[in-house]
């Protein structure tokens, strides 16, 4: 099992600082601002005091009462910009991590459940791909793919599968062996009722926090991917290209600034709620 | 006597290793309808995989497993074959053996609709044992002695369980209650044989009994046959009216349960008797048999 596990990323390392008597306010901040982002994620774009396309206002004013992040190089309020910006961002985030889990879902149950060169050819495949550097992996294909959001989403994919084929096989193998399985194959139940009624619904938990500490890291790597110009494409408010058309603006400190604080709370409330939630739902995990 | 319902024939296990192990070494018994045979040794003597390779769970190296007259097949990717679901097992570990997300009624009705699947709407034509339960089941004057309950709220009844308690989740019950829920699931399929791996091993003394009264009184009930598993010698005997000891793979003593208690041949039983703690206030440990120690492999003739 545990070699299965992905390696334990910085934020969780973070979180295991995180005296244990603090952990779970610490997880209910988390879990209040990645709440607020997602609702900004849903009504942000109706809520904003400009459009985020109109280039109305001056040029590159610093925050003011009337603009509070300040406006960018075309007059464009930056504020009305990052909160629209929620929405592209943590919307492709979960889409992201809905496709990986699946496919890694289905991959690693695959592989778990035939077992023998079934088992083998996928999880060299998944190793071949885990062995690339994920950002350097994406990168690639999305350039090869052509730049656009649809196309970053689907880079990402390619290298966010894996983690969860190896876990999920891993769980799979060890449930195949429980009592209750086999009871259930001793009634009669097919391999494929076993799996639906004994097997799935006992691997969804952990499946799900793992989806949660990753949806973090999901809105990172879009990011990464749109601010080398290989996702979003101007004028779309995607927080990636904003701090990358602020790089040649860097005397601008607000042009980079919001952006970056509003990756930096995502990445860090969704990875610390999904700590928070991991232990909650497995409290020995935390102390190994 | 009656024809044997499952008959393990010359059944050999070799785990792979190097040099493989051979868990199972050329084991052959019976077990006959109604009758409940006491499978005692210590841990890794190959009680368990004998279980699993009785079931089918497990592909047998050598030799075969007869189930009223025809051979078990190994577990395969499909459903088992239809008419297997007559030999069921309770497994010893009262924390797995039943499915954590799903409440406890719809798996006892596991049981009950493997019970139908293989029995049909309960016709006459499949042998004497279903023609005794259709008997059974004719007789609705006499619900509680004896006859097959029907229902989820029935066997929960049976297993000395509340009714009401089928919509719960199997975390909240005690692993006696659980050992009663898995039996209640494995005895609603009807089976023919009972395979009783361990169940009661874990259970604290105090349980023990009741479980292994409950199982072995509703299988007899029923006209099964049953295999009590244990390495606990005490138990079985109350229970079994047949014995088999094993040693390193092999029996090294079979005989009626009260025969072997009273007069054991093989070295290896009489230092599983005498290991026996008895509560008889004269505070005297049991025998304690050095490490190491190694008793012929051959079986004591009776």
């Amino acid at each position: 099992m545990d070699a299965a596990r992905p390696k334990r990323r910085l934020l969780s390392r973070v979180w295991r600082k995180i005296p244990p008597e603090i952990r779970m306010p610490v997880g209910a901040v988390a879990f209040v601002i990645a709440l607020a982002w997602v609702v900004l994620c849903v009504v942000g774009p109706s809520i904003v005091p400009y459009d985020p396309l109109a280039q109305t206002l001056p040029r590159f004013s610093p925050p003011s009462s009337t603009s509070w992040f300040g406006t960018d190089e075309l007059g464009r309020d930056l504020f009305s910009r990052v909160i629209a910006g929620a929405r592209i961002t943590i919307s492709l985030a979960l889409l992201l991590v809905t496709a990986s889990m699946l496919v890694g879902s289905i991959i690693g149950v695959v592989a778990g459940f035939f077992g023998r060169w079934v088992d083998e050819v996928l999880m060299r495949v998944t190793d071949v791909v885990l062995a690339f550097p994920t950002v350097i992996l994406a990168m690639v294909t999305a350039a090869a793919l052509g730049a656009s959001l649809f196309n970053a989403v689907l880079a990402a994919l390619i290298v966010s599968w894996p983690p969860y084929a190896r876990v999920v096989r891993s769980l799979v193998l060890s449930l195949r062996e429980a009592d209750f399985v086999s009871s259930g194959r001793l009634l009669g139940f097919s391999a494929v009722r076993s799996m639906r009624v004994d097997v799935l619904p006992n691997i969804a938990g952990p499946t799900l926090v793992m989806a949660s500490l990753d949806i973090g890291n999901a809105a990172l790597l879009l990011s990464g991917l749109s601010f080398l110009g290989l996702g979003a494409k101007p004028p779309t408010p995607e927080w990636g290209s904003m701090i990358s058309a602020a790089v040649v603006n860097f005397d601008k400190w607000w042009l980079g600034l919001f952006p970056g604080l509003a990756i930096l709370t995502v990445v860090i409330s969704f990875n610390f709620l999904g700590d928070a939630l991991r232990d909650a739902f497995d409290p020995e995990a935390g102390r190994v | 006597m009656s024809e044997p319902v499952l008959c393990a024939e010359d059944v050999v296990v070799d785990y792979p290793g190097h040099p493989p192990v051979r868990a199972v070494d050329h084991v052959s018994f019976e077990i006959h309808p109604g009758e409940v045979v006491g499978l005692v040794g210590e841990s890794g003597c190959g009680k368990s995989t004998m279980a699993r390779v009785l079931t089918g769970l497990l592909k047998p190296d050598g030799g075969r497993i007869v189930y009223r007259g025809r051979p078990v097949l190994p577990l395969g990717l499909g459903g088992r074959a239809k008419d297997s679901t007559g030999i069921q097992m309770v497994f010893q570990d009262p924390g797995s053996s039943l499915n954590p997300r799903r409440r406890i009624g719809p798996q006892i009705q596991d049981g009950l609709d493997a019970a139908r699947r293989r029995l049909g709407p309960l016709s006459a034509s499949d042998g004497p044992l279903a023609a005794e339960r259709v008997a059974d089941l004719a007789h609705p004057s006499r619900p509680d002695t004896g006859s097959r309950p029907t229902t989820v709220t029935q066997w929960l009844e049976r297993v000395g369980m509340d009714p009401k308690d089928a919509t719960r989740f199997p975390r909240s019950f005690s692993g006696g209650q659980r050992q009663r829920i898995a039996t209640a699931r494995a005895l609603a399929a009807a089976p023919d044989v009972l395979i009783g791996d361990e169940p009661i091993s874990s259970l604290d003394a105090s349980t023990q009994a009741l479980v292994a009264y409950v199982m072995s009184s509703l299988t007899v009930a029923q006209g099964a046959g049953m295999l009590f598993i244990s390495h606990d010698l005490s138990v079985v005997r109350l229970i079994a009216d047949t014995l088999l000891v094993m040693y390193q793979g092999r029996v090294v003593e079979r005989g009626p349960a009260d025969e072997i208690w009273a007069d054991p041949r093989h070295p290896y039983t009489q230092a599983l008797l005498r290991a026996i703690p008895t509560p008889d206030g004269a505070r005297r440990l049991p025998a304690v048999t050095p490490p190491g120690t190694t008793y012929p492999r051959e079986e004591a003739q009776r």
